[in-house]
């Protein structure tokens, strides 16, 4: 693994030295239709969160046990659950929520990757070797399986499974920072700057940083469709966020036995987040496509 | 090549004995009563604290953690609280079918990922290439789990043609375990029957399964295809007039097996996350659901022994990957 | 360019011929088969000394013949392996004639040894199932074959034929073949209980051929079973994991019987459409439970305006109607069961008993509940109608295991929490919830009431009339005083194809007995 991710490092590397490339970069994506309609689901999903409570026609956890199960209608636009809550003010709060899993996730796992991944590459030696071997322990194991581990040995909230998510995430992110670093600690102006006697900090801070930080956004919004899926499958199986909260797994996994006869309880979540997770593949494609044909697809693995 | 195997194999090992230990200490601490939750919150205590007692798990933390160790040395992974048999002979049982099921989805992936893949490569552009590559991202982007229920739906329910959960129809006799897999001890057994029927119950979740791992493929296919489609002795050859279909799969298609196998090994590994939710959905009686129910159940012997297969397999899968990687491609040479 | 084309069509139908080579006719069941659909994958062991879950205690039943069985609606014993038997005068000691020319699936004669041999080895092996044995028989020896055919058991206490029935019509004391256990004894295990974990060595209706774990269970008739033999030559019971697969399944025609179906899923089988539905209830209770170690529990105000504050309609609603609405600890269609159901949602008298404890500002509280469906949904409905009288609770939806370990601790403040009757008997539930002494629920609220004393006395009293009359009493009590808030005794509802008779399901361990099951 170590191999691909160092011959990506040097191909990454010259993609994000040019930093005046990054705004003909989205130029380019969003000239390409797919990552166009991409862009737009994701802005309409942002839209959406934000205005949460202007959309939703009710209360997401306001049960009304005479009208369950409703089909869809005027009153309700995607019908009602179980409870007789609306399936689609639910829905609505349902983007909040994984939004947020997903953005903090993206974050947890930043901060703790990003930092790991330039010290390691900085200094290289036994630093760097302790820091592989502990991603290497955590990358034995396959992300579903560690996550629910971890919101297993936690409490199964929608805070843990972004605590086990970002931790089951966080060394792809180290290993991608460490060898971006890499590449950057033999760059000219690093080099440079350690000649003018700058102190490693102010060099990691200053210099590395600021080039190791693109490609990983890169890499986290193309991460973006997994996490959220992972969250909803943590949710599915029973690890992960718990009703009545409306989180679009746990909407499916109740709708899941109303398939044959109430199809709208799962279906609509179902589409929610698929449309969710289409979108933001969509755009990393797109972005993907753009930064380097030779690196098509290959960050992702 | 050899010291680098070696070498490999030693720091695998060390990333295995790490997971294990972050494991057992992880799903130890979890406050909770394993044996309670086996037996149930009726059981008078008295039989509860027996229970603990006779699988040691009254003593202290380090205590068990020494006699795992020990245990594990003699090749023992204990007895699972919750199936009261020894964890191997549950792995045993319940790998098989994993195994079964990724290795069909990954062959579905496989030739249906590169198909896609070099159509769109070769149509690179065009509105088919636009829409084989919207159609599998939409595939990439539904839920394993919401997927498996629909084609369940569709397939089994609305239209009758492929059979429902399960490994084998109910009334079908499992030929006698060899390797523990339907298909490959039907033929071992020569019942051809059984054989189908395996078939047919494979389709629904192999597609289930394979269905990331095959848009995975069909893009890096698709992407390999267009790097090499590009280069010049492609353009040489189209050039000296060679059939279309001769450069595309001789030459390119070839050209761009490297990434695609990369991507096929990493994927294969990964399957065995997606098994967990498409065995719940399909009642496979695999790895998957025997790994959440002990996770559930805090069952910490059959934890343990999953723990150690899953990443040996996921450790072997990156080892091979890197291996072939190198026998494909000569330019890089093991340090 | 051309050949492009080709190319690409080519490949295009490739790909879609694929899953179109997977078209196959469904499959049907044979005549003579039932199949059954439901989960059976918690099952640990068929040895009936060991089986405790759902499926595996029904199984176990199928394959193994008890002394006696209950009489369809719970009130005395009837004879089974056992023709006969006579009881001492203060109830403790029973003497059962086995009937006879009864012989186990080895062909082997049913005898009282066998009898003897499987009752102590229950007791000895101490598996799971084993106190319904141990709390009423003190040691093995008190089960002795006094002649080839007949067989003393001394209880430790007196047994009314009810509670007798509840120990030797349970699974746990299954007759099993003395000469076949011994064959695959080991030193290491000489009750053969591993061996017998997926072996058979029973007398029952059905012989077990096999169990694939998570998979299936596959018996076969007996054909010299002593009631004849059953009608159905081969039984499957077969693990669908998903409450809408089984449906599937048995709209389908894969199944014959859905075990574990959904109240929305059952409203759909139809007589029109070929299936009916039967439904029975379960002997067991949903409760809400308050730990009167936590200070504002203590009120008996407290308690009560709980109580009245709980909307139970909308909680029936929340169970889909799969229960009934029941507010007592001895459940409907139990012996001695008390009908009052003086709660219903009443704001009004739940905010004046909050004033009257002094405590009408309200205060906090914890909810744990696990995450069983649709449990997490009925805290939540909890929580809005407690929050109408100023309780304000904060919900924790904790797994199973978390639930019962806190609940075992007695550190929890409120729970919601189920009981299944271990035996058919009212003293199971009054022992649970009234007895503090026992040290079960009323132990865990930490509600000691001399209430306890009824419940000790009552098992011991002979007189039908006047023990019922007792259990009124202590259903009264806890009705009026005690920690818990019933609100449901939830329902079973299994679906079958029209033509399946034989399968009834019955309030006890699911479907009682199919060895007249036919179709």
């Amino acid at each position: 693994m170590s191999r691909t991710a160092t011959t990506d490092a040097a191909l990454l590397a010259q993609g994000a030295r040019d930093r005046a490339r990054t705004r003909s970069l989205m130029w380019r994506t969003l000239r390409n239709p797919l990552s166009m309609i991409g862009m737009i689901i994701i802005g309409l999903l942002v839209l959406v969160a934000a205005a949460a409570p202007l959309i939703a026609t009710e209360d997401p956890l306001q049960t009304n046990v005479a009208e369950r199960l409703a089909p869809p209608s005027r009153a309700h636009f995607f019908g009602t659950d179980t409870l007789g809550r609306d399936i689609f003010s639910r829905v609505i709060y349902g983007s909040r929520i994984s939004l947020r899993i997903a953005i903090l996730t993206a974050v947890i796992a930043t901060v703790i990757g990003a930092p790991v991944g330039i010290v390691a590459g900085y200094f290289r030696g036994r630093l760097d070797d302790i820091a592989m071997r502990v991603t290497d322990m955590f990358m034995a194991f396959p992300r579903l399986i560690l996550a629910m581990a971890i919101a297993a040995a936690l409490r199964p909230t929608l805070e843990n499974v972004v605590i086990a998510i970002s931790l089951a995430a966080w060394p792809a992110y180290a290993r991608l920072a460490r060898s971006m670093t890499l590449g950057l600690r033999e760059e000219n102006f690093v080099e440079a700057a350690r000649a003018l006697g700058a102190s490693p900090p102010r060099i990691l801070a200053r210099h590395v940083l600021p080039g190791v930080m693109s490609p990983l956004i890169i890499q986290i919004s193309l991460d973006m469709g997994g996490i959220i899926l992972t969250a909803a499958g943590l949710g599915f199986i029973g690890f992960g966020a718990q009703p009545p909260t409306p989180e679009w797994g746990v909407m499916i996994s109740e709708g899941r036995n109303y398939i044959t006869t109430q199809w709208w309880v799962s279906t609509f979540p179902g589409i929610a987040i698929a449309l969710t997770v289409l979108g933001f593949n969509l755009l990393g494609d797109g972005v993907r496509d753009v930064l380097d044909p030779r690196l098509r697809g290959r960050i992702g693995a | 090549m050899w010291s680098y195997l070696v070498r490999r194999l030693l720091l695998a090992s060390v990333a295995i004995a790490g997971v294990l230990v972050i494991v057992f200490f992880l799903s130890h601490v979890i406050p909770g009563d394993p044996v309670g939750a086996i037996l149930g919150p009726q059981a008078p205590q008295d039989l509860i604290d027996d229970l603990r007692q006779r699988y040691g798990l009254d003593r202290p933390l380090y205590e068990q953690f020494v006699r795992f160790v020990e245990r594990l040395a003699h090749g023992d992974l204990g007895t699972s609280l919750a199936t009261k048999r020894p964890v191997i002979r549950d792995l045993i049982e319940f790998f098989p079918a994993t195994i079964e099921l990724a290795t069909a989805s990954i062959l579905l992936g496989v030739v249906v990922g590169v198909s896609v893949g070099v159509i769109s490569a070769v149509t690179h552009g065009r509105w088919i290439d636009h829409a084989v590559r919207f159609f599998s991202l939409i595939g990439l982007s539904m839920p394993v789990f919401w997927l498996g229920l629909i084609l369940l739906y569709i397939f089994y329910f609305k239209f009758g043609l492929l059979p429902g959960p399960g490994q084998l129809d109910v009334f079908l006799t499992r030929p006698p375990f060899v390797t523990g897999m339907v298909l490959v001890d039907s033929l071992i057994a020569r019942d051809f029957d059984t054989f189908g029927n395996a078939i047919h119950h494979l389709w629904l979740p192999a597609i289930v399964l394979g269905s990331h791992a095959l848009v995975g493929i069909a893009r890096i296919t698709r992407a390999s295809m267009l790097e090499v489609l590009g280069l010049d002795y492609i353009k040489v050859a189209r050039a000296k007039g060679l059939a279309e279909r001769t450069v595309v799969f001789k030459h390119a298609l070839r050209n761009a097996l490297l990434p695609i196998i990369t991507v096929i090994g990493i994927y294969y590994g990964g399957l065995l996350e997606g098994a967990v939710l498409t065995e719940t959905v399909f009642s496979w009686p695999g790895l998957g659901r025997y790994a959440t129910s002990a996770i559930l159940s805090q069952d910490f012997a059959a934890i343990m022994g999953v723990t150690i297969l899953i990443a040996l397999i996921f450790s072997l899968a990156n080892l091979v990957v890197d291996l072939a990687y190198g026998i494909l491609n000569p330019k890089i040479r093991y340090e | 360019m051309s050949s492009r084309h080709a190319l690409v069509i080519g490949l295009l139908v490739l790909t879609l011929v694929l899953p179109a080579a997977a078209a196959a006719p469904p499959s049907r069941v044979p005549a003579n088969v039932l199949v059954f659909g439901g989960v059976i994958s918690d099952s640990i062991s068929l040895d009936p000394a060991e089986a405790f879950e759902f499926a595996s205690v029904w199984v176990a039943n199928q394959i193994y013949d008890t002394l006696v069985d209950f009489s369809r609606d719970f009130t005395r014993a009837v004879p089974k392996a056992a023709a006969s038997w006579t009881a001492s005068a203060d109830l403790t000691t029973y003497t059962f004639r086995l009937r006879p020319g009864m012989r186990f699936h080895s062909g082997n004669p049913v005898t009282a040894g066998a009898v003897e041999f499987s009752i102590r080895r229950a007791h000895r092996l101490k598996l799971s199932p084993s106190f319904i044995v141990t709390d009423f028989i003190k040691a093995p020896e008190d089960v002795a074959a006094t002649a080839p055919d007949t067989v003393r058991v001394r209880f430790s206490q007196a047994m009314p034929e009810v509670l007798m029935a509840s120990v030797l019509a349970n699974a746990v004391t299954g007759i099993v073949d003395p000469a076949v256990v011994q064959r695959n004894a080991t030193p290491a295990d000489p009750l053969a209980n591993k061996w017998m974990a997926d072996h058979d060595a029973g007398s029952g209706a059905y012989e077990l051929i096999g169990w694939s774990r998570n998979l299936k269970i596959e018996l076969k008739a007996f054909d010299n079973y002593w009631r004849g033999r059953p009608p159905m030559g081969r039984v499957f019971i077969q693990e669908i994991l998903e409450p809408t697969a089984q449906l599937l399944a048995l709209q389908r025609g894969d199944i014959d019987v859905a075990l574990s179906l959904l109240p929305s899923q059952v409203a759909q089988l139809t007589p029109q459409s070929g299936f009916i539905v039967k439904k029975t209830p379960t002997f067991s209770i949903r409760y809400l439970a308050m730990n009167v170690g936590y200070e504002p529990f203590r009120s008996r105000q407290v308690r009560t305006a709980i109580k009245f504050a709980i909307d139970y309609e909308a909680i029936k609603g929340i169970f889909e109607n799969a229960i009934e609405v029941g507010e007592t600890i001895v459940p409907a269609g139990m012996f001695g069961h008390l009908p009052d159901r003086p709660y219903s949602k009443n704001l009004d008298r739940a905010r004046a008993l909050m004033r009257e404890a002094g405590l009408e500002r309200g205060f906090n509280a914890e909810l744990i509940v696990s995450t069983e469906i649709p449990l997490p949904d009925v805290a939540a409905k909890i929580k809005e109608d407690l929050a109408q009288i100023g309780i304000n609770v904060d919900v924790k939806v904790l797994r199973s295991a978390d639930v019962t370990s806190t609940y075992r601790a007695r550190t929890h403040q409120f729970v919601i929490a189920r009981w299944g009757a271990d035996y058919p008997d009212p003293d199971n539930l009054a022992k649970a919830f009234a007895d503090f002494d026992s040290r079960v629920l009323a132990f865990r609220n930490q509600w000691d009431h001399p209430v306890k004393q009824v419940v000790q006395a009552a098992v011991k009293e002979r007189d039908q009339a006047r023990r019922a009359a007792m259990y009124r009493d202590i259903q009264k009590v806890v009705l009026d005083e005690g920690p818990y808030v019933i609100f449901a005794y939830p329902l079973r509802q299994i679906g079958m194809r029209a033509n399946v008779r034989g399968v009834d399901p019955s309030p006890l361990n699911i479907t009682y007995d199919f060895s007249n099951a036919s179709k």
